[in-house]
C-alpha cells in the first residue's frame, strides 16, 4: 500500500471468535501472546485460547541451557497466569526441561482447569515422576506422556472419558498398564513405545487402533473385538527368547484370534516369529473378511513354521487388497534345500487370493523357500497388478538368477507386472 | 435368474440413470454465475442447507436452480469452486498428501494479503469446513514471527491505544516480548 492511501478496513476483528481463535492457535503461542499488542479489542483474545502449546518456539534458543531453561519456566507460568478459562489441550514439548517442582504446579492448575488433552515429552535426563493430580484429571480424553514415570495412587479408578492413551519411554508397572487400560472403558487407541519385557493382557472393548514397539514377552488381546489397525515391533532380548521356547499356548491365537473387524496390520521384526510360536491352531476360528492390508517385515523364510503364519494370514483374508512381505537376513544362512510345495500344503479352496492386486517384497535372498512363496502368490492372484521385488543389498551377483527364475512363473494374472527394482 | 427380478433390476437401473445430478449455479455477488455438480456445492454447509431446505419442492429429473452468493465476489467463488472440485477428486482417487498439499499451497500463494483474508471470510460464509481451515493456516503462517505494525496492517487493525496503555500492555506480556525489544 502506498502513501496516503486509505488502510483497509478492519475485517478480522468483528469475525466470530471460533475463526480468530483458530487462527491464533495455528500461531506458535509466542505470537498468539504478542496478538494483544494490535489493538484494545484483541488484548486478551489470546487469553482465553483453549489449546496452548509450549515448546521450543517460545524463547529463544542460546548454547546456555540453564538459561534456556528459566526462560521457558518463566514464559510457560506468566502465560498460565494471563490465562483465562478452561484449558482443553496442553502440549509441552521440551527436551531440555529437566523435572522442576514448575511443572508439578502447572499440572496442578490444568487439572482444575478442565484438561482434556495433555502432552508431555520431557528431557531423556530424569525421568518425570507424574504428579498425582493429573489422575484427577476426570475429562480427560488424550493423554500422551514420553519420558516419564508413571505411578497412579491406590484411589484411582481409570480415566473414564479416555479415548486415546500414548505412552512413549514411560516407566510403569505392568499390572498397571493393564488395569489403566481396562479401567478406560472408551479407549480407542493405544499406542506403547519402547517398554521393557511386558507381559500385556489387553482388554478394551472399544480399542480401534493398537501399536506397540518395544520388548515384549507376551501379547494376549483378551478383549479386543473392535481392533481396525493393529502395528506391532518386538524386539528380543535373551530372556525373551528363553521364554519363547518354553512357551506352548498358541500364539496365533492368543493374538489375532479375537480381531474380525481387522482392517491393517503390520508387523516388524520378531512379530512374525512371535507368532509361529506355540501349538498349531488348525482350522481357524475367524475369518479376516475387512483385513484389506498385510505387512510383515523380517520374515524368516527358512523357518517353515513363520512361513505357515503368514499362510495363514493370507488364507483367512478373502478380502485381501495389498501385501508386503520383508525377508530377513537368516534367510540367506538357509541350509536345508528341502522342497517345498505349497500348493500341496495349503487346502485348494482357500488358494485364491480374489482381491490381491499389489505385493511388494523386499530384501529378498532369493533362497528356494522365498521363490517358493512368489511362485506361490503369482499362481493364484487373479486379479494380481504388481508384484514388486527388491533383491537383498547383499547378493548383486545372484539378482540375474532369480530374475531368470521368477521371470518363468506362471501367472493366474494377464494384467501381473513384475518389477524387480534394483537400488 | 428369475425374470421378475430382471424386471425388478431393470426399474432400478431406469431411476439410477435419470436421476441425474442436479446443476446448481451459484451467483456470485457481483453478478457472474457457476454452474457446478450437486456434490461441489454439497460441500458448502450454506449452500447445502438451502438445497435440503428445497429438496422436497424440487423434481428428481434435471432439476437446476440458483442460489445467490450476496457475500461473495466472483474472484473468491473462483477459488473456492477450484478447491471443492479438486478435493473432490482427491478423495475420489486417494490422492497422496503431499499432492494435496501442493495444490492447496499453489491455491493461495500469490493472493494479496487483502484477497487471502477475503477468501477467508467468502469459506467461512459459506461454511466450506477444510478449506476454512486451509485459509487459516496460510494466513497464520503469514502473520508468524511479524512485527505487531505488519500484523496490523495485514489486518487492517487501527491500534487504539494510547502511548502509556501500550506501554502497560508491553509489560504485561514482556515473557513473550523480550525478543523484539532488540529490533
Amino acid at each position: 500500500m502506498q502513501m496516503g492511501e486509505v488502510a483497509a478496513p478492519d475485517l478480522i476483528s468483528d469475525l466470530p471468535q471460533s475463526i480468530i481463535e483458530s487462527i491464533l492457535t495455528r500461531l506458535p503461542i509466542r505470537d498468539a501472546i504478542r496478538t494483544s499488542i494490535l489493538s484494545t479489542k484483541w488484548r486478551y483474545r489470546w487469553s482465553t485460547l483453549t489449546e496452548l502449546v509450549f515448546d521450543g518456539t517460545c524463547v529463544t534458543l542460546c548454547n546456555d541451557r540453564a538459561l534456556v531453561e528459566k526462560n521457558i519456566v518463566k514464559f510457560i507460568t506468566r502465560a498460565l497466569f494471563l490465562h483465562q478459562g478452561p484449558i482443553h489441550k496442553f502440549q509441552l514439548s521440551a527436551r531440555y526441561l529437566q523435572c522442576c517442582s514448575d511443572i508439578d504446579q502447572w499440572l496442578l492448575f490444568l487439572s482444575r482447569n478442565d484438561i482434556k488433552e495433555l502432552i508431555l515429552d520431557l528431557g531423556e535426563g530424569e525421568w518425570f515422576r507424574v504428579p498425582s493430580c493429573l489422575f484427577n484429571c476426570k475429562k480427560m480424553t488424550h493423554l500422551e506422556l514420553h519420558c516419564c514415570e508413571f505411578d497412579p495412587p491406590p484411589t484411582f479408578k481409570g480415566f473414564l472419558c479416555l479415548r486415546s492413551l500414548n505412552l512413549h519411554q514411560v516407566l510403569v508397572a505392568p499390572e498397571v498398564i493393564e488395569s489403566l487400560i481396562s479401567s478406560c472403558p472408551l479407549l480407542e487407541v493405544l499406542s506403547l513405545t519402547y517398554s521393557d519385557s511386558l507381559d500385556l493382557n489387553i482388554n478394551a472393548p472399544n480399542l480401534k487402533y493398537l501399536c506397540l514397539e518395544g520388548e515384549f514377552k507376551d501379547i494376549c488381546l483378551e478383549n479386543t473385538p473392535l481392533l481396525v489397525e493393529i502395528s506391532v515391533a518386538m524386539y528380543m532380548t535373551d530372556d525373551i527368547a528363553e521364554h519363547f521356547e518354553q512357551s506352548s499356548s498358541c500364539n496365533f491365537i492368543k493374538f489375532l484370534g479375537g480381531v474380525p473387524l481387522l482392517e491393517k496390520l503390520v508387523g516388524y521384526i520378531y512379530f512374525t516369529k512371535y507368532l509361529s510360536i506355540g501349538d498349531d491352531p488348525g482350522r481357524l476360528p475367524v475369518t479376516y473378511s475387512q483385513l484389506k492390508i498385510i505387512e510383515l517385515y523380517q520374515v524368516s523364510f527358512e523357518d517353515m513354521k513363520e512361513i505357515m503364519v503368514v499362510i495363514r494370514l493370507i488364507t483367512n483374508s478373502p478380502n485381501l487388497k495389498e501385501l508386503k512381505i520383508s525377508g530377513s537376513a537368516n534367510s540367506l544362512a538357509a541350509t536345508e534345500e528341502y522342497d517345498l510345495d505349497l500348493q500341496e500344503i495349503v487346502c485348494p479352496s482357500d488358494c485364491l487370493f480374489k482381491h490381491l492386486k499389489f505385493v511388494k517384497m523386499t530384501d529378498i535372498a532369493g533362497v528356494p523357500h522365498e521363490m517358493e512363496f512368489i511362485k506361490f502368490l503369482l499362481k493364484n492372484s487373479p486379479v494380481l497388478e504388481t508384484m514388486s521385488i527388491t533383491p537383498c543389498v547383499f547378493l548383486k551377483d545372484k539378482n540375474l538368477n532369480m530374475l531368470i527364475e521368477l521371470v518363468r512363473f506362471r501367472r493366474a494374472s494377464a494384467e501381473a507386472e513384475i518389477e524387480f527394482v534394483q537400488n | 435368474m428369475s425374470t421378475s427380478n430382471q424386471g425388478q433390476q431393470t426399474t432400478q437401473n431406469q431411476q439410477e440413470f435419470f436421476k441425474v445430478t442436479r446443476i446448481i449455479t451459484l451467483q456470485a455477488s457481483d453478478g457472474p454465475r457457476f454452474e457446478v455438480t450437486e456434490p461441489i456445492a454439497m460441500q458448502m454447509g450454506t449452500v447445502r442447507s438451502l438445497l435440503e431446505e428445497d429438496d422436497s419442492s424440487a423434481s428428481a429429473f434435471g432439476s437446476s436452480i440458483t442460489v445467490p452468493l450476496l457475500n461473495v465476489p466472483s474472484t473468491c467463488l473462483v477459488k473456492v469452486i477450484e478447491y471443492c472440485k479438486k478435493h473432490g477428486q482427491f478423495r475420489a482417487k486417494s490422492t497422496p498428501e503431499d499432492q494435496v498439499k501442493a495444490f492447496d499451497s499453489g491455491l493461495v500463494k500469490d493472493l494479496s494479503d487483502d484477497m487471502i483474508i477475503e477468501l477467508l471470510l467468502c469459506a467461512n460464509y459459506l461454511d466450506a469446513k477444510e478449506l476454512l481451515e486451509m485459509v487459516e493456516k496460510a494466513i497464520a503462517k503469514r502473520i508468524e514471527d511479524k512485527s505487531p505494525e505488519f500484523v496490523r496492517k495485514f489486518f487492517g487493525i487501527e491500534c487504539d491505544f494510547s502511548p502509556e496503555e501500550e506501554a502497560r500492555v508491553r509489560h504485561e506480556n514482556k515473557f513473550a516480548f523480550d525478543d523484539i525489544d532488540d529490533d
